[in-house]
């Protein structure tokens, strides 16, 4: 109505949104990838080709790099011991300090985001005098993965190390291999890959199986080469308890020393030259950059499971606070009124109407219809172009009176009401709203009680013939009701909508009329009597049929004027947080629940969302279904009951699911930009809805 | 009654613009802040790590190079490989023989590259030895691990 001068709505914070929202997804994938969520963990296929004859046959260092197989053996009397899985903050010192104790040299395959995790570890091992290869970066079966996954898997093996260490391998064990006997072709085809990188592959002679957990004997016995030869020797670091691997060890060691046995690196043991290099300048600022996007994504990803804990757990909290408050709600409302007569002074009913053509007359058909014994209805024309006051005039309805001003806004039209009002009970009334014959007289019976200062009504959504409609039928009924609900018991009811309130005339007086500093007149006026000291309280049999928003960017005006208001009018009432009496109340119980519910939540809802997106692509169907499932039961749950609590048909249900596509989007993008208003200071423009006639058509039809 | 237009100041409005401005370096910066974890995340995936193998040194220990394209799956027969080939210690004094790997580069700073090594004796003479038989005694095992 009152038109500002607005500077255009910001825009720069979606990018910034979409960027964020980017970003999360992209660390957590990050993460989901690390911690072999996405999957890369599970042992290879069986039943595959075995590897050509003479590799199966041969050495267990490979360099595949030529058309020729060049293959090493370990010659006798010498062991080259390798260490899978590390490094391990528990055990891979443990190791280290047994192979230092025998002056025993080892080769540890590193998982290079357990390098990313413990770079001191790796630094350890090479200084002690070992030799470092990869073992992938996520113990992935590599010859499983695609081929874009495995030169990804290598090449951050090799920065992650890189960066750790200063030095770049060239050793590459690929998880779930072990001898060269029992490589399978698609192994043998990985390792041919990965020789193109340049990597020299490293099975292993003789497998000890650590991992099972056998025993330290078993484990010494399974290392120990047969008749004085040499061997590769395969045990584990990482991935689980280790302690057998140390104890046999410690008695392998001395052992085959005695025997004559030296332990050796690989390359020392196949007499190559050290297989590490220098790592460049590239790749160690690549893996330092791997090493931070690692670190945060983990940090980001548990950051996400804790809000979506925390979320949960408000929601679950939120949803007990309503159910609760409303079976008291519906136990007091619902007791027969025998104390005293029915209320029926007289009531003024204030309508302030800018271009409402389209519903007037039947909103004012409705009000003039009501069963209520001492009625005067104002309609006061807040400059209107279509001609509504002229409708008005034109019905020659008794008790209506029809007020025209120059445009002023639809709080100083209010104002105007409630100045030439009669009665000492003011109904304020949209245009655009459809009041039943007994509304009028449901809602002021509250104000048998000297204390309700003022009352809300039970607004319904007259057009909901489609899904628009529903949805935001659904809405109406189990977000605005049941709040009310709540709101009433716990005497903080933030807002009685501008469609059906009704108030003192003193009340009003009292707080100074309606204000005009906030967008949401409605909010900012309840709050003040709340502040007065009235009570402020909810009538559910007073039902007030409203038009609701019938297109998205309708709804979203409407929408960001609330929140934008909302938000204005919270601030507004700031101070109530430290005052007693019925402002404490407010500013102590309604305004953090809807700072929580409908500031914060919505604020976080993005990333909630991004969150599914990944679950979608990395976590497994089951278990998102049955998530998704228990959620939207609950939600069901909670909309079936307070359909039935408003007396609803259940039939609109099934749209519920489908609000989590667009409505839930529209719902919190809306804050988001109300929040980036405020933040900026701009000024928001009053948007007019456009008017179908809908709610109007209702009482025709 | 006040409230008229143009009375109370609207809730939040900044007319100085200070806010605005503010908001906006904030932004930036965020931005900024976002595009370089971008750029880390992509610096840290996406950047090519191949590296040139250093040469294996010459002295032949235990080697033997195969005589098969096997990535053309012509595999060798394992009756046509002489038997007993499998270098002991006494092997590796005997067989100083080296064998140059020719199409491998040599890295920077590997003193033992293969350019670098003394080609004392052709490696075609290795063409066609058996690999190490060694392996053939022990039972096969089966890869499955966690």
């Amino acid at each position: 109505m009152a038109l500002h001068a607005a500077r255009r709505d910001p825009r720069a914070h979606w990018l910034l949104l979409l960027l964020g929202l980017a970003v999360l997804l992209a660390a957590l994938s990050l993460n989901a990838l690390v911690t072999g969520v996405a999957g890369g963990s599970g042992p290879s296929a069986t039943g595959t080709l075995p590897a050509p004859r003479q590799v199966t046959a041969g050495g267990p260092v490979l360099r595949l790099d030529q058309a020729k197989p060049l293959v090493r053996s370990v010659p006798d009397r010498t062991v080259a011991l390798t260490f899978d899985d590390g490094p391990d903050p528990r055990w891979t010192p443990q190791v280290l300090d047994v192979l230092r104790r025998h002056r025993a040299h080892a080769t540890f395959f590193l998982v290079g985001a357990r390098v990313n995790e413990h770079p001191e570890l790796a630094r350890r091992i090479l200084a002690e005098g070992h030799e470092i290869g990869s073992h992938s970066f996520t113990h992935a079966d590599l010859s499983a993965s695609s081929t874009w996954r495995t030169d990804l898997e290598l090449s951050l093996t090799r920065k992650a190390i890189a960066s750790a260490t200063g030095r770049e391998v060239t050793l590459l064990r690929p998880p779930f291999t072990s001898t060269t006997r029992s490589l399978t072709g698609r192994q043998y085809d990985v390792l041919r890959a990965a020789a193109g990188s340049g990597h020299v592959a490293v099975l292993a002679d003789r497998d000890t199986k650590d991992w099972q957990r056998p025993g330290a004997p078993a484990i010494v016995r399974a290392a120990t080469p047969p008749s004085g030869r040499g061997a590769v020797v395969l045990m584990h670091d990482g991935g689980g308890d280790r302690s057998q691997t140390v104890a046999a060890l410690d008695q392998l060691l001395p052992r085959l020393t005695k025997a004559g046995y030296r332990f050796t690196t690989v390359s020392e043991a196949v007499a190559a030259p050290g297989s590490t290099v220098s790592a460049g300048l590239t790749t160690t600022l690549s893996g330092a950059a791997l090493r931070w996007a690692q670190a945060g994504a983990e940090w980001l990803a548990a950051a996400m499971n804790a809000l979506l804990g925390v979320a949960l757990a408000l929601g679950l909290a939120r949803l007990a606070v309503q159910v609760a408050c409303a079976q008291l709600h519906v136990r007091r409302v619902r007791r027969p009124r025998h104390h005293g007569a029915a209320v029926g002074a007289p009531v003024s009913v204030i309508v302030p109407a800018y271009n409402e053509a389209a519903n007037i007359a039947a909103t004012v058909r409705s009000l003039v219809a009501s069963a209520y014994p001492a009625l005067e209805v104002i309609v006061v024309d807040d400059g209107s172009s279509d001609g509504t006051a002229d409708i008005v005039a034109r019905l020659r309805l008794p008790g209506v009176r029809v007020i025209r001003q120059a445009n002023a806004g639809k709080p100083a039209a209010l104002n105007t009401g409630i100045r030439a009002a009669r009665a000492g009970l003011l109904v304020l009334v949209d245009g655009d709203t459809v009041f039943q014959p007994d509304t009028i007289h449901q809602l002021v019976q509250g104000f048998a009680d000297p204390r309700v200062g003022a009352i809300s009504g039970n607004t319904k959504v007259a057009n909901r013939r489609r899904l628009l409609g529903r949805w935001q039928h659904l809405e109406y009924v189990i977000g605005f009701n049941l709040d009310r609900r709540m709101y009433d018991v716990l005497r903080c009811m933030p807002t009685i909508p501008g469609a059906i309130g009704a108030f003192r005339r003193d009340v009003l007086l009292d707080v100074g009329g309606v204000p005009s500093d906030t967008l949401a007149e409605d909010t900012d006026l309840t709050m003040k009597v709340l502040r007065a000291g009235w009570r402020v309280t909810y009538e559910e049999r007073a039902i007030a049929w409203t038009e609701a928003p019938s297109s998205l960017r309708q709804l979203w005006r409407q929408r960001y004027r609330w929140c934008y208001g909302t938000l204005q009018a919270m601030w507004k009432h700031r101070h109530s947080l430290r005052e007693a009496g019925g402002g404490g109340k407010l500013g102590r119980r309604g305004l953090p629940y809807l700072t929580l519910f409908q500031i914060v939540l919505p604020l976080t809802a993005p990333a909630v969302d991004v969150f599914a997106l990944y679950g979608l692509i990395f976590m497994p169907w089951s278990k998102l279904v049955l998530a998704w499932l228990g959620l939207l039961l609950l939600q069901g749950c909670t909309a079936a009951y307070a359909l039935r609590l408003d007396r609803e048909r259940f039939g609109p249900l099934w749209t519920l699911p489908l609000q989590q596509l667009v409505y839930r989007q529209v719902m919190y993008l809306v804050v988001v930009q109300s929040v980036v208003t405020a933040v900026i200071g701009n000024r928001l423009r009053w948007q007019r809805m456009v008017r179908t006639g809908e709610a109007a058509a209702l009482v025709r039809g | 009654m006040r409230n008229q237009p143009g009375g109370a100041p609207p809730v939040f409005v900044d007319r100085t613009g200070r806010r605005r401005r503010l908001t906006v370096i904030a932004g930036t910066v965020l931005g900024l802040g976002l595009l370089t974890s971008v750029g880390l995340i992509a610096a840290g995936l996406f950047s090519d790590s191949s590296v040139s193998l250093p040469g294996w040194s010459d002295t032949g220990r235990g080697q033997s190079p195969i005589k098969a394209d096997v990535g053309k799956g012509d595999r060798l027969d394992e009756a046509a490989q002489p038997p007993g080939r499998r270098p002991g210690p006494s092997a590796v004094t005997s067989t100083a023989a080296p064998v140059v790997t020719r199409s491998s580069p040599a890295a920077t700073g590997q003193p033992s590259g293969p350019t670098a090594a003394p080609t004392t004796q052709p490696t075609a003479t290795h063409r066609g030895q058996g690999v190490e038989r060694r392996n053939s005694a022990r039972p096969s095992r089966s890869p499955g691990k966690p």
